[in-house]
This record gives C-alpha cells, structure tokens and sequence, in this order.
C-alpha cells in the first residue's frame, strides 16, 4: 500500500496551534460550549495527525477544506454523542442551552467588549447604522449599498474606515483606571476625560487614547 | 490563491461580519471556514467582529429605549384626547348606555407579546421580582434590565413567568431603568415585548409605589 504523506504533514507546533484556533472558533460556534469546543480541537488534530501518518490526507484539497472535513465530523459525531446522553439521564440541567446568549460572545473579554462599544458610541450615527447593517442584520456590502443608496465601493470604504478606529480601541492595552461611563471614546486627548468632574473607577477614554 | 489575497476577497463579501451574524450561505460558509482555519488574521478578524457585533446590539438597544420613550409620549398625547373625547360621549349617553361604555372603557385589553411585562411599571419600592404574563407555545423567558443607555444591567431566565431579580442593589432612586422579557418560542425564535420603564422610590419612601402585584387584583 502507497504510504502518500501530505505535503503540510511536517506542521510546526506553531501551525498546529494556528489551526487548533481555527478549529476552536468553528466549533465553538456551532456547539456553543467551550469545553466542547476544546474536546473537539484535540480530537481533530489527533485525526488529522493520523490521517497523514496513514497516507489518507486528501492531497488535492487545501490543508483548510481537509481539517474542516474532519472537524465537521468531529463535532457532527459530538452532537450525537451529546444527543443520546441527554436521552438517557433525566437531567434536565445537563443540556445544552441553545437560548444562550451569542457563544461566539466567550471569545472576547468585557473589558475588549467595553472598548469597542465606548469607540462605536464616537462614530458618526451613519457609521454607527452602517455597522449595524453589516454586523447585527449580516448584509452583504451590496445590499447594505442597495438599502442606503450608496455606492458599494463607498460602502466598503466607510465600514474599513469605521472598523480600523474598532479595531484600535479593541487592540488597545489596558491602561489605569478612571471611568468615564456614557461619553464617547477621545482620541489625541490623553486624560481629558479624567478631568470630568463625574470620572469614577476606571477610564474608557484613556484607554482609547494610548 | 495567497492567503493575503483570499483575505481581501473574503472581506470585500463581508464574509467576517456575516459568519458571525450568521448570514452566509452553505458554500459560503465551507469556503470561509476552510480558510479560517488556516488563517490568523482572519481569527483576529472573527474576535473584533464578535465585539463590534456586541457593540451595535446594544447601540440597538439603547435606540429601542429612545423610540419606546417617543412612543410612550405619542400614546400620552393620544390618551388624553381619546380621554377627552369619552367624556364627551359619556356625558351626553343616557345611563344605560354610560354603564356601557363604562365597562368598555375599563376591559382590559388580551396580552400580546408586546405587553406582556406586569411589573415593575412606574415607580416601585424595591426590583425584587419581574412578572409578565405568559405567551402561548413559550418554551422559556429571558428577562433583561437596562439602565437608560441601553446597557444590559442585568439578565436571567426562566420557565416561569416570574423571576427573582438579584445584585441590583446598586441601582439608584428616582433614575430611569427598563426592563424587557423575550418569549422563546422555538429554536432561534424569539418575541420580545415591550421596554417598560421603572424607577426605585428613594430609600425609606413607600409613597406612590405600585408594591403590589398587579395579577392579585383590587
């Protein structure tokens, strides 16, 4: 028998671990359970290790479409397990709570939560209702063209350019503390906000400004 | 297709912001995910869009506080002239007729998941317990009190259609506080009802307090 090895079979632990991310992130969203997430990352490596010590890595697909094959199993093959436990225990508590708040929601500390929603509250209100378009209703950008009378490329532009000051709230370090609950996130204008005579326990603003 | 070029592709389509709010297609989803596993940029991507995606939720919310605060002054106005009007007809009615329009005037109208919340309404003493009314083919309840920018200050379920409130001890007197229940009514279906406004008497004040539960009658 032809021993095929795939060609990304000799993964470094850091390619490993960039794909046990990945496999995290689509399980958790489909589970809704961290540990389930975790449980279902090991599995699918240990899989996809063996499928390339044994010569069944499907070499035509990408390294991607092949650990998604396997992680998509996995978590089909958890759901079932999961499934026939919960018929056979009356324990209501044990299952899973689809009700749940968004479990993608885990992957994100409040405090990242927080800077982004003080930085979302400093946007211009058509940026403000741009993104929601786009990341609460889930349009595609030529819809959202479609529904506001713009051009998509402009679109396009305006989310890039609402997202990179997001995003520079969201990769913000964590500064000292002082709050500032209601106003709208400064940039360029370090401690004005501690000046407010309302300022409490810890700063958004300053966050943002670093 | 380099990775970097893949990436741009996938953010012209919006592919981040949908995976999250859960808008992309079957073969949409396979393509992204498939690239998502092999991609940090895209994880990083998947992180910001879930706290962006957070974000305008609440913003949202916060613009459902503000449109139920213009609806409330609209149904104001509109009460006292329909008010007016009855009084109107009421004093011209011959008795029988004004014990009639009485009665009518005072029936209750059926809940609809939109007044479905019974208390707190108003001024209250204390928020110890939320009641509503139930909704029919409801599998759960989920309660949220907001302060008056929108932001989830407190969250629970329940099977019932009362729910104890705690660790809300902070809130303050006299300042506008919402709360809302959603009524599941099936896998990702949910009804919510109306946001009612409450405000906590100061402490030591009973006055003027609906305390009492609106469903144990006169």
């Amino acid at each position: 028998m032809a021993m095929a090895m795939h060609p990304k079979s000799a993964l470094r632990s850091s390619e490993i671990e960039r794909l046990s991310a990945g496999i995290y992130l689509m399980a958790l969203r489909a589970l809704g359970d961290a540990h389930a997430a975790e449980e279902v990352s090991q599995e699918t490596l240990a899989r996809m290790l063996a499928a390339f010590e044994d010569g069944r890595a499907n070499q035509q697909a990408s390294l991607g479409a092949f650990v998604r094959g396997i992680a998509r199993h996995v978590i089909v093959d958890f759901i079932r397990a999961s499934t026939k436990d919960r018929r056979n225990s009356s324990d209501v508590a044990s299952t899973p709570d689809q009700s749940a708040a968004d479990p993608l929601d885990t992957l994100v500390s409040e405090e990242e939560r927080s800077r982004v929603r003080y930085a979302l509250r400093g946007l211009p209100a058509a940026d403000r209702e741009l993104l929601h378009l786009l990341f609460w209703e889930g349009l595609k950008p030529r819809e959202v063209s479609a529904r506001v009378g713009e051009p998509a490329g402009r679109i396009r532009t305006r989310k890039s350019r609402a997202l990179g000051r997001l995003r520079a709230a969201f990769l913000a370090a964590p500064g000292p503390s002082c709050n500032e609950p209601g106003v709208p996130p400064t940039y360029g204008s370090e401690g004005d906000c501690c000046a407010h005579e309302d300022a409490g326990p810890r700063c958004e603003n300053e966050v943002m400004s670093r | 297709m380099t990775d970097e070029l893949a990436c741009r592709r996938l953010e012209e389509e919006g592919a981040v912001e949908r995976y999250v709010a859960r808008t992309l297609s079957a073969g949409e989803l396979e393509e992204f995910e498939s690239h998502l596993i092999e991609c940090p940029r895209c994880q990083e991507e998947v992180r910001l869009a879930v706290a962006v995606r957070h974000a305008v939720g609440q913003a949202g919310a916060s613009r459902e506080i503000e449109s139920a605060r213009r609806f409330r002054v609209l149904r104001i106005a509109a009460g006292a002239g329909l008010a007016a009007a009855a009084a109107l007809v009421v004093a011209l009615a011959t008795p029988e007729l004004r014990r009639e329009l009485a009665g009518e005037l005072h029936r209750a109208p059926a809940a609809t998941a939109e007044e479905q919340p019974i208390a707190p309404r108003g001024v209250v003493a204390a928020l110890d317990t939320a009641r509503w009314h139930p909704l029919p083919g409801a599998e759960r309840y989920r309660v949220r009190v907001f302060d008056a920018v929108g932001e989830v200050l407190w969250e629970g379920e329940t099977t019932d259609t009362v729910l104890h409130v705690a660790g809300l001890e902070s809130l303050r007197s006299e300042a506008p506080y919402y709360w809302q229940v959603e009524t599941r009514l099936g896998w990702n279906r949910w009804e919510q009802s109306e946001l009612v406004e409450f405000r906590l008497l100061p402490v030591g004040r009973t006055d003027g307090a609906s305390s009492r539960d609106p469903l144990s009658g006169p």
